[in-house]
């Protein structure tokens, strides 16, 4: 049982020292069971969350809290960078693959110029995350162009 | 799947002979009075700064181009169909059209290999596929990029169906997949078609 659960019953043991912890665990199972569309739902909206949440935001973040002083693996960060660029040769974003894969290399390399890579491939990504953007705006527009032409064919 | 920008051509494409004539188009389209208009000999092309252009020819053929991101493809395609199938209207053009959807972009996720499995070819350059009463499909290579073209019918959900069968890879399926009772053969022998790169 997570960590949580196991505080709420401590806190509710702690008030009411009369009720064992099988009642409790029944009752919090009882609750789950009574809202389990709820729980799905959220689970589906987190799950879709994630994924929406692209491999260069990711990395954008993990750098953020390298920022602010929290370090981040070695090899969490070229895993991300990695993936980014399978994204961008999938596109057909042949140059951004290019500079993330100097990156990679940059980043490997061990003669201690790691922060610099670093902050060269949060650059790149960020050229990137803005084309991405840029893009979907456009192919947005295109769309709402669509529906506003045939709006006022009727 | 088709991936990054392309573009999406969708016409229809009269069965019947039919004449127009381009001048008394912009009358009776005046909702496209805002995008720039400019005529060839036989079409005339309505065009926006957003990759959008509609033409229309003198023998009745209904075209709308788009160059965009190749993502939400049955979105875009339902609206390219509304908005012909109202042009149509508006023209009062008289006769069965069928459906020409043609889709230009670069492969990502294996299309190629997906086709190349399912009918044992090394090398993908051009695949056309005529049979009766079912769509003519033709794909093409040009290096990375690849053209999929699905003719012949005229129910916009069974193209949907037949270009989703392509990019799945299932081209067989196709084949098996009936989509109008108009014999599109009259014209074309039954022939299955395939050159290999040499």
């Amino acid at each position: 049982m997570s960590s949580k659960i196991r505080q709420i019953i401590d806190i509710i043991k702690k008030e009411y020292p009369s009720i064992s912890k099988s009642e409790l665990e029944d009752m919090i199972g009882n609750d789950i069971e009574k809202n389990l569309e709820k729980y799905r739902t959220n689970i589906e909206l987190l799950q879709l969350q994630n994924t929406q949440v692209s491999t260069g935001k990711r990395f954008r973040k993990n750098i953020h809290r390298h920022k602010l002083g929290i370090e981040s693996s070695k090899q969490e960060v070229i895993s991300q960078l990695e993936s980014a660029r399978e994204d961008c040769i999938k596109k057909g974003q042949l140059d951004h693959a290019e500079n993330l894969t100097k990156d990679i290399g940059k980043i490997e390399d061990t003669s201690g110029r790691y922060k610099v890579a670093l902050l060269d491939s949060d650059t790149h990504m960020a050229r990137i995350l803005e084309e991405e953007e840029a893009e979907s705006n456009k192919k947005n527009r295109t769309i709402q162009d669509l529906k506003r032409l045939l709006d006022a064919s009727k | 799947m088709l991936q990054s920008k392309g573009i999406i051509s969708y016409q229809l494409i009269p069965i019947e002979k039919l004449k127009v004539d381009l001048m008394k188009i912009e009358a009776s389209l005046n909702f496209l009075n805002n995008l720039k208009t400019y005529y060839t000999n036989d079409w005339i092309i309505f065009s926006s700064a957003e990759n959008i252009r509609i033409g229309i020819s003198t023998t009745g053929i209904v075209d709308i181009s788009i160059y965009i991101e190749l993502t939400r493809v049955k979105e875009i395609i339902l609206l390219l169909y509304k908005l012909t199938t109202k042009i149509i209207s508006k023209l009062h053009l008289d006769s069965r059209f069928f459906i020409e959807l043609c889709i230009t972009g670069s492969d990502s996720i294996g299309l190629e290999p997906l086709i190349k499995q399912e009918l044992g070819f090394n090398e993908l350059k051009e695949i056309s596929f005529n049979f009766d009463y079912t769509a003519k499909v033709l794909i093409l290579k040009n290096k990375n990029e690849y053209t999929i073209l699905v003719r012949g019918i005229d129910d916009v959900t069974k193209v949907l169906q037949v270009y989703s069968f392509i990019i799945n890879g299932k081209i067989s399926d196709v084949k098996n997949y009936p989509i109008t009772e108009i014999n599109i053969t009259t014209a074309q022998t039954l022939t299955k078609k395939i050159l290999l790169e040499v």
